[in-house]
């Protein structure tokens, strides 16, 4: 094939060529499989457009409460706009066949599987319907399993299904559900408050959400008609349900990271076509004469035109085989921890349909537009590719700053000021069963394992807590100060129960009053204990110890002040704490928390074998460091790091090897014009400043036109950005200062061979 | 004291493990105003000579004094810089640079000077005045034909006022009527005080020289002096077919 002679005839523009076409191809596959699978695509059942979350929202109080109390639910479900709904909860439960295991469930009501137009059985009160995932792993794919019966929480429970793999909802974590039995008591106004189930529902045919929320919005208006003692304070709170399409509100966090992503990567490969454009140039100028010949046999300017577009297809198609081998081998070793639907992320035949169809026909413009360009002078294509580096250098420093934003984001949140020392603290989480432990057995067990943790050797101090700082679970609630009229603006804080020397093992300090003992138990006084950001934002000027505080139905003290500690985000500023103690509280599920000397997890072993001892049947789970917890808490910023900064890597890249290749062509096509000046008394001095000062006025217009565009790029993730102003001067300052001096780097090499031009050679040439 | 001065001058070429005697002990001296021809044959060595001459190229052997100053042996810098002071040079393919216009082409050695902007453009209009082409000062060379981009080429080789001008075939890439022309201004130059070494393989050119220094093989073989009479005629303007 001539094409493949001529091209094969220059190996390093051909090789240079395809390993640009494979990278953009990688790249783009896979962030388009990202994007497609996560935002794109719809969820994987029947009609899913029609399927909604049911929320309520609040609008007044700093609390988003947004699941819903069973009469809420009552109340919803058979709205007309609705073929069907369901509610469900996040629940777990301990599998206690053999070694004791916690399983991570979902209790349903039924018709859940008929919402998502799933085929499943219904299920009654002591049945079971496991993932494929935990079939395989805690039961060895059995197939005689389904029918038969597994002990859940010690009791007999019979296997009604085993889900196939592709379902995952409401999560992948999901490994098994469970019934979910409301009745008529639970859907008495009084219940209302009580807001702990997730709603979904069908919306009909022919129903758009609009029409659905208008209808919600009418029963919501009977809703006050029904509980006038609640009207003020639902009004206060500025109360609303909201729906939202299914798939939206599942990947609405992750939407912004995967924007900024596909942006990042189709400015990357804006940046390969910038540099396949430039080498194309370089090439087809080189072998004017060859299409001169041509044109003189008889080609016609069509035929010339496929001649060079013709190669940049062939390399194209090369490079695509390429990048999507690289991408396909790539993905399944990246780490989607954070993303939501990431296990339905993958290299399928559509992505790679849709990549291969994207670069192909970039390729062919690139083609097609190179051969066009060509037909003018070699000074115009030289024109052309200092743009093209141009705008190469500009992508590549908006890019740069946009990525060392970001990473000082990252750096920042890493060193923010927690209110507690993360630093050797083993956590676990045991959840005891309702069925089997009363509430003076709940508080024994866990005095109990405190006191063991506490013997052991190396520990520093034990206790536990309900809802661990940055672990999934966080629960809000709204509160009320004795004789003080709260309207418009209810207190509310993060809740915590826990056992005493809490604040002494995460080391947050007491500021006044006392942190809880023993003595504060059952039949004592009532108490709580705030942190410092209660105190400043709900008792300013005041000393909040022995005032009083309405939580439920109960008064109670405020015994102490302790510092504030950030627990659900760390770019947000301290929220309001409200601490209770566990002995008077009712909680089956507490996280354990062990100060120790050294390495917490080398007492994770010894935690087991403790808790094993006070219940063999009772599993204890998510045995990790309180470090991995803060690890997890800045996944989506690190991510958002490392992409938009792996992509300024390729960036810088892609653009100085632009900007070198550019500066060797020009050397090589000038070569009679330094050959000249060297002639009329240009030292080697005079010759690279000449070539470093062409590379810095490209580079020079491209740092400020990237600049300009940093500016536009930073201004718009302000929302990601923390503890750096989207304007700072100094990343501008020195990502431009840095980029100047990468192009000296890349020009030198040039620079140095066009001092050693030999002029006398150099005026001979023709 | 001769303004050139070559003794035993050898270039000595090394491609593949084989010698190539460009050069072979020439000896050669030219007087401060002089007007010289080097002639011969193709692969005689001409243009190697004139490349040491211009500083472009240094000698593997013997001695090249040029204006008092030893320069066999310098470094690439110090040939440059007394390149750029003493030679003027003129191609047989004129070598203006496409991007800049004629006044910027003329003041481009200067510019390696260091001199200020005013005083080179002072120097450039006056040697553009000099060939008769200060009224396209602002065009381009491809704007310019044959002949005007040589003359172009002339101001700019004696811009810097040289102590010597290389020419290299000047009228290889010119008609007859605009070689003629050329040659003209390079005689009026030389009647002007302009010391001039001419490369060139056509008798007609050569005999526009004081003398005419024949080479073969890397060695001087011949010199052939302008007879007195037809010097003298040139000299009162006279131009001789």
């Amino acid at each position: 094939m001539p094409a493949l002679r001529s091209l094969s005839r220059v190996p390093l523009v051909s090789s240079a060529v395809t390993l640009t076409f494979a990278v953009a191809t990688a790249i783009l596959a896979i962030v388009f499989a990202l994007v497609w699978h996560i935002l794109v695509r719809q969820l994987p059942y029947p009609d899913a457009e029609r399927l909604v979350f049911v929320w309520n929202r609040y609008g007044a109080t700093e609390t988003h409460s947004s699941t819903l109390s069973p009469p809420d639910f009552n109340d919803y479900r058979h709205a007309r706009s609705f073929a069907n709904a369901a509610a469900y909860t996040p629940a777990s439960v301990n599998l206690t066949q053999g070694e004791p295991r916690r399983l991570s469930a979902t209790q349903i009501t039924p018709g859940f599987f008929d919402v998502l137009g799933v085929a499943a059985p219904r299920l009654d009160e002591h049945s079971i319907i496991l993932s494929d995932a935990t079939w395989r792993t805690h039961f060895g794919a059995r197939r005689d399993l389904v029918g038969n019966t597994i002990l859940i929480d010690g009791v007999a429970t019979r296997v009604a299904a085993v889900m196939p793999a592709s379902f995952a909802f409401p999560d992948p974590n999901t490994e098994a559900w469970l019934p979910l039995v409301l009745t008529q008591e639970d859907f008495a106004d009084a219940n209302r408050g009580n807001e702990n189930l997730v709603m979904i529902a069908r919306m009909r045919e022919g129903v758009t959400v609009a029409q659905a929320q208008a209808e919600i919005d009418v029963i919501n208006r009977s809703v006050f008609h029904r509980v006038p003692d609640r009207v003020d304070f639902l009004k206060e709170v500025k109360w609303h349900v909201a729906l939202f399409p299914l798939r939206d509100d599942l990947v609405q966090r992750a939407r912004p990271a995967l924007l900024l992503l596909l942006g990042a990567a189709l400015l990357v490969a804006l940046l390969a076509a910038a540099n396949v454009t430039s080498l194309f140039l370089a090439r087809t100028v080189a072998r004017q004469k060859e299409l001169s010949v041509r044109s003189a046999l008889g080609a016609s300017v069509w035929h010339l035109l496929r001649v060079v577009a013709f190669e940049a297809l062939l390399l194209a198609s090369v490079g695509i085989v390429v990048g999507l081998f690289v991408a396909r081998v790539t993905l399944p070793q990246i780490t989607l921890q954070g993303l939501p639907r990431a296990h339905e992320v993958r290299i399928d035949a559509a992505i790679m349909i849709g990549t291969a169809a994207f670069v192909l026909i970039a390729a062919a413009i690139i083609g097609f537009g190179v051969a066009l360009w060509s037909r003018r002078a070699a000074s115009s294509a030289t024109r052309l590719r200092a743009i093209l580096v141009g705008a190469q250098v500009a992508i590549a420093v908006t890019l740069i700053v946009s990525g060392a934003m970001l990473f000082q984001t990252y750096r920042r949140l890493r060193g923010v000021e927690l209110g507690f020392d993360p630093r050797n603290v083993l956590t676990f989480a045991v959840e005891l069963p309702r069925s089997k432990y009363k509430m003076p057995q709940r508080q024994a067990f866990f005095s109990e394992l405190q006191a063991r943790l506490k013997t052991l050797p190396g520990v520093v101090d034990a206790s536990a807590v309900s809802d661990l700082p940055f672990s999934p679970n966080d629960w809000t609630a709204t509160f009320n100060i004795e004789g003080v009229d709260h309207r418009g603006k209810v207190p509310s804080a993060h809740v915590r129960v826990v056992l005493p020397d809490y604040a002494r093992t995460m080391r947050i300090p007491v500021l006044r009053g006392r942190f809880f003992t023993t003595a504060d138990r059952e039949g004592a006084l009532r108490v709580c204990l705030i942190d410092d950001e209660a105190a400043r934002r709900y008792w300013p000027g005041q000393d909040p110890v022995g005032k009083r505080v309405q939580w439920g139905e109960t008064m109670r003290e405020v015994v102490g002040v302790v510092g504030s500690v950030r627990t659900t985000s760390l770019a947000d500023d301290a929220e309001p704490h409200l601490y209770l103690p566990l002995l008077q509280r009712h909680e089956w599920m507490l996280y354990g928390v062990v100060r120790v000397e050294g390495d917490a997890q080398r007492i994770a072993n010894d935690v087991r074998t403790i808790i094993r001892s006070l219940d063999p049947a009772q599993p204890v789970f998510a045995v990790q460091s309180m470090d991995a917890y803060l690890d997890d808490a800045i996944t989506q910023p690190r991510l958002r790091a490392v992409v938009v900064a792996g992509s300024a890597i390729v960036a810088i890249l892609l653009a100085l090897t632009g900007l070198y290749a550019l500066l060797a062509y020009v050397v090589t096509t000038r070569t009679r014009e330094v050959g000249l000046r060297i002639a009329l008394g240009a030292t080697p001095a005079h010759v690279m400043s000449f070539v470093v000062r062409w590379a810095l006025r490209i580079t020079a217009i491209g740092i400020v036109v990237g600049l300009a565009g940093a500016l536009v790029m930073t201004r718009s993730m302000r929302a990601l950005l923390f503890g750096i102003d989207p304007l700072d001067p100094a990343t501008y300052v020195l990502v431009a200062f840095a980029f100047a001096l990468v192009a000296i780097a890349a020009a030198a090499l040039p620079a140095l061979r066009a001092a050693r031009i030999d002029p006398a050679v150099a005026l001979r040439q023709e | 004291m001769p303004l050139i001065h070559l003794e035993g001058l050898t270039k000595v070429f090394y491609t593949d493990e084989i010698e190539t005697h460009a050069l072979d002990g020439v000896h050669l001296d030219i007087e401060q105003g002089e007007y010289v021809a080097i002639a011969g044959p193709s692969g005689c060595g001409k243009s190697t000579l004139l490349s040491i001459l211009g500083l472009l190229h240094a000698p593997t052997g013997g001695q090249y004094t040029l204006n008092g100053t030893p320069v066999a042996q310098l470094t690439t810098a110090e040939r440059a810089h007394i390149r750029n002071r003493e030679v003027g040079f003129i191609f047989q393919s004129f070598n203006l640079i496409g991007d800049l216009t004629v006044e910027e082409n003329v003041e481009l050695p200067l510019t390696y000077r260091k001199m200020p902007a005013p005083e080179r453009r002072k120097r450039g209009v006056e040697a553009l005045e000099r060939v008769g082409m200060s009224h396209r000062m602002k065009h381009y060379p491809g704007q310019l034909s044959g002949g005007q981009q040589q003359r172009v080429a002339v101001a700019r080789a004696i811009v810097g006022s040289p102590s010597i001008v290389l020419a290299d075939e000047p009228t290889g890439n010119l008609d007859s009527r605009n070689g003629e022309s050329v040659m003209t201004l390079m005689r009026e130059l030389n009647r002007e005080g302009a010391t001039i070494c001419m490369v060139t393989h056509d008798p007609r050119y050569a005999k526009h020289a004081d003398r005419t220094v024949h080479l073969f093989d890397g060695r001087i073989v011949e010199e052939e002096r302008m007879p007195v009479e037809e010097h003298e005629l040139r000299e009162s303007g006279f131009h001789v077919q």
